[in-house]
């Protein structure tokens, strides 16, 4: 659906934001686009929608050529940028049918789309007010309301999230999860994790435009953290004698203490921790807790771009 | 260098779809209405710039005050109009009293009509700049242009729609004056027709600095900078438009002073003689005929050029832009040749041309080159994939290829427009009466190999300056600048020559610069007698006119500038075609 081909962009300012980009994604992908700010994704995702032209390189969206034929690609996206302006003069309704024109909706359509965006978006009630009155929240979400319009299939979703409060941010991401049941494939850019960690089935990590990884989460996280993290807890006297018993394991890189639990770096394969736990036990230690840790994006990404960042 | 290279769009299948009428088979004339239907919708009704525009002008109280604003202002321009009128009356009855002359009331429904619209005129030019010159630029600055841009809309729907919105602001503006206006008709001296084409005029008006505030407001960043830039250009309009202009405002009828279409360019001036006549060769046309068609056309440029600024949406065809204006430019030079022609012929007595007049025509047409070559003559040389840069040059200059924008073009295009000059000129001697043109062959022929030996002079200037410069602007600026100095600088090297004594005049080196100016040389063909008397000593000065020596430098300047230009295109093509090669292998490798 999407395939990007060492996509490069340097502007006039000798500036490189994006160097020797790949990416191919399948229909139905959600894919996570990670870095610091100034990493080049806004450069990245600009460049599939059109709006900027590559130094190097080729993308297609549905096997078209973005640069050849953006026309056509432009049917095909549904493209939200970070810093968006909205109408304010106008109702969320006309703001919509604005945009369903534009896409050349029939007019008898649309007003059947309007209602089923809004009723997507959670903004019915808003349908007659103006623009100006909504929150920034709700303005995010019309914007994503008039990305939907025109059924687009790939959605280029550049910080959908930011600047928003918690429960908005929310809002949003069960909003992306039910856009991600509808089977669109959808490239998101962040540089908070935890707004992806959940739904994306890809992700990719920029830094300096440079692709560092990208593939699919579990993949990832096994690439890059290599061992799973347990969380041991057991009785204060006993902590000492585990802490000796476990690093003496060929199978456990470490062991740290944090608010009194054995946090264990443990090598070995994820079916055999039981045997982990049947040695502690074994040796008398009572054991309270013993639980697998989910190791999350933000671990992959910490350990990923460390000492680039700066 | 600016050959540029591009690869070719292919029409988007969504775009087909839009615009293939929904025939059904139906019969030929029943799906080309449908078509005519389709299409009109989507530029009215169905434009959604439009409709959004028309949704949040209106709404809210600032259309009427807005309204309530205007129709107060002209108001109290009538009502003051009307208490001077009266008190001027009051004198002038004092004076008729007394014996003298005084008005009639014809003369105040008169007053009334020129107060109300030269009052309209300058509102409409200080409303309208301000309705359009945010258009773009503030999509830009509220952030929302860049999604407009990832839409399937059309530059030509964006600029259609900003710009039908603010004219029919305007348009309703005046509408609400109707009633002010229609007060002069009580008085009487004014007729209906005077008054609806005074009012399609100002509506022309509108469009045209509609269309203005819309380019700038494409071309510039921000919304202070294009409004600024928009109402300078307006006041400069209407201030150089003003001088030729001046004639036309004679507010009694039948003077001898031929009407030209400068005037229509100004608001004020064609507006006050919309129903006056004008000379068009043998005919007498009213003056709304040529300030329609001048208005009309060059908005529409305008708006076309603003629509060429619009970065990301597609630029327009090329063809229109140039079509477009050269119509105007034809229209044009036929009004402006139509009025001096119908106004010397009236003013001949005998079969005779006179010089001075004739040499002032061709004078008007060597100006208008200058006017127009540089720009139709500067720009880029576009190679397409397969294809070599010297190719595609000399295929520019085919004649079938006039209206591509491709830098070779502009000559086989300003040519046309010449020839199209040269033949109105005299066919419009002919349908005067005036044969003379004719078989005065010495003066008609010399002057038209001369213009356009001129235009080939300058067009291979614009040509090798284009390929030799980064920027397109650059090279035209410098051309104009060239044709500037070509034209006038030997008048300043000698400027003591028209005080001397003929006598005095004996051959030096530095007399010789004349052969440079074509003024020079027309002046000699207009009139040999005159000029042989007052003549200075030029070296050529027994062997060959004065016209052969000027075009021959000229052919000679452009036939030097074009193999330059070729040149420079020879040694560009190659690094163009292996970047070419290089890029289609790494496009064919990126296939999926």
């Amino acid at each position: 659906m999407v395939d990007i081909q060492h996509l490069r962009k340097e502007y006039s300012n000798n500036l490189v934001a994006v160097k020797d980009l790949s990416l191919n994604l399948e229909r139905g992908d959600i894919f996570g686009f990670i870095g610091p700010n100034g990493a080049g994704k806004t450069s990245t995702i600009k460049m599939l929608a059109t709006l900027l032209r590559p130094t190097s390189g080729r993308a297609f969206i549905d096997g078209v050529d973005v640069t050849r034929e953006p026309e056509r690609v432009r049917g095909v996206i549904g493209y939200m940028p970070d810093n968006f302006g909205v109408y304010d003069d106008i109702k969320v309704w006309e703001y919509l049918d604005f945009f369903a024109a534009a896409y050349k909706i029939p007019r008898d359509k649309r007003p059947r789309i309007i209602d089923d965006v809004l009723e997507l978006t959670d903004l019915t009630v808003k349908k007659d007010s103006y623009v100006e009155e909504l929150s920034r929240g709700m303005k995010q979400r019309l914007c994503l309301a008039k990305t939907l319009v025109h059924d687009p299939q790939v959605l280029l979703l550049d910080e959908p999230a930011s600047g928003l409060d918690p429960r908005a941010r929310i809002e949003i991401k069960e909003l992306l999860k039910e856009l991600k049941s509808m089977g669109k494939t959808i490239i998101i850019s962040s540089h908070i994790l935890p707004e992806l960690s959940d739904f994306c089935n890809k992700i990719g990590i920029i830094e300096q435009g440079e692709m560092i990884v990208s593939g699919d989460v579990s993949e990832i996280m096994r690439q890059v953290t290599g061992g799973h993290m347990l969380d041991v807890r057991v009785h204060p006297d006993d902590q000492e004698k585990a802490t000796a018993l476990l690093t003496s394991r060929p199978d456990i890189r470490g062991v740290r203490l944090v608010d009194g639990d054995l946090k264990v770096d443990y090598t070995g394969d994820s079916e055999n921790t039981h045997a982990l736990l049947a040695a502690l036990v074994t040796s008398g230690i009572r054991v309270r807790s013993f639980t697998e840790e989910q190791t999350d994006l933000e671990d992959i990404f910490m350990k990923v771009t460390r000492g680039v960042v700066s | 260098m600016s050959i540029e290279h591009t690869e070719p769009h292919s029409v988007s299948a969504a775009d087909e779809r839009a615009s293939t009428p929904p025939s059904g088979g139906s019969p030929a004339p029943v799906a080309w209405a449908q078509a005519a239907a389709v299409r009109l919708s989507q530029s009215t009704i169905n434009n959604p710039v439009l409709v959004k525009e028309f949704r949040t002008r209106m709404r809210g109280s600032r259309a009427y005050w807005m309204l309530l604003g205007y129709t107060l202002l002209l108001a109290g321009v009538l009502a003051m109009m009307y208490f001077a009128f009266e008190a001027d009356r009051a004198t002038r009855v004092d004076a008729w009293q007394a014996g003298s002359s005084g008005r009639a009331t014809g003369d105040l429904g008169r007053a009334m009509y020129y107060f109300t619209f030269i009052a309209q005129a300058l509102m409409v030019g200080l409303i309208t700049p301000a309705l359009t010159a945010g258009a773009v630029t503030i999509e830009r600055e509220q952030r929302s242009y860049e999604l407009l841009v990832t839409t399937p809309l059309r530059s030509i729907d964006l600029i259609r729609g900003k710009l039908t919105a603010a004219v029919s602001f305007v348009v309703l503006l005046l509408t609400a004056s109707l009633p002010l206006v229609s007060i002069s008709f009580l008085a009487g001296g004014v007729s209906p027709s005077e008054i609806f084409f005074s009012y399609l005029l100002i509506a022309l008006s509108a469009f045209v600095y509609g269309s203005l505030g819309i380019f700038w407001s494409a071309a510039l960043r921000t919304t202070a900078a294009a409004t600024v830039v928009t109402y300078l250009t307006v006041l400069t309009l209407g201030i150089v438009t003003i001088i030729p202009g001046t004639p036309a405002m004679n507010f009694g009828a039948g003077t001898n002073i031929p009407e030209i279409p400068f005037k229509s360019l100004n608001p004020v001036t064609a507006t006050l003689s919309a129903v006056k006549p004008e000379y068009f060769f043998h005919l007498q046309i009213p003056g709304w005929i040529s300030a329609a068609t001048v208005n009309l056309l060059l908005a529409l440029v305008i708006a076309n050029a603003a629509m060429a600024r619009l970065e990301h949406f597609e630029p327009p065809k090329a063809f229109w832009t140039r079509f477009l204006s050269t119509l105007l430019w034809c229209s044009f030079t036929l009004f402006l040749f139509g009025a001096f022609v119908g106004a010397m012929a009236s003013s001949w007595t005998g079969t005779n041309p006179q010089p001075g007049m004739l040499l002032g025509l061709y004078c008007v047409v060597l100006v208008l080159i200058v006017v127009v070559t540089p720009v139709f003559n500067t720009g880029d040389l576009i190679v397409r994939r397969g294809e070599s840069a010297l190719g595609r040059y000399f295929r520019g200059l085919l004649p079938s290829r006039m209206f591509h924008a491709d830098l070779s073009c502009g000559v086989p295009l300003v040519m046309a427009w010449l020839a199209f000059v040269f033949a109105a000129l005299g066919i419009g001697m002919a349908i005067t009466g005036k044969w003379t043109l004719f078989s005065n062959t010495a003066s008609y022929l010399p002057a038209i190999v001369l213009s356009a030996c001129v235009v080939f002079g300058l067009a291979g200037l614009g040509n090798i300056l284009s390929v030799t410069l980064p920027s397109r602007w650059a090279a035209c600026v410098l051309t104009y600048l060239a044709a500037v100095v070509l034209l006038l600088l030997p008048y300043l090297a000698l400027l003591p020559y028209n005080s001397m004594a003929p006598a005095a005049r004996k051959g030096g080196p530095l007399w010789q610069v004349l052969y440079f100016v074509p003024f020079e040389g027309l002046r000699q063909v207009t009139d040999p007698a005159i000029y042989r008397t007052s003549a200075p000593a030029l070296i050529f000065d027994k062997l060959l006119p004065v016209w052969v020596v000027t075009s021959a430098i000229y052919l000679g300047l452009g036939a030097f500038c074009f193999f330059l230009t070729l040149l420079r295109i020879r040694s560009a093509d190659r690094r163009l075609q292996e970047e070419m090669a290089a890029r289609e292998l790494a496009y064919q490798a990126a296939v999926p």
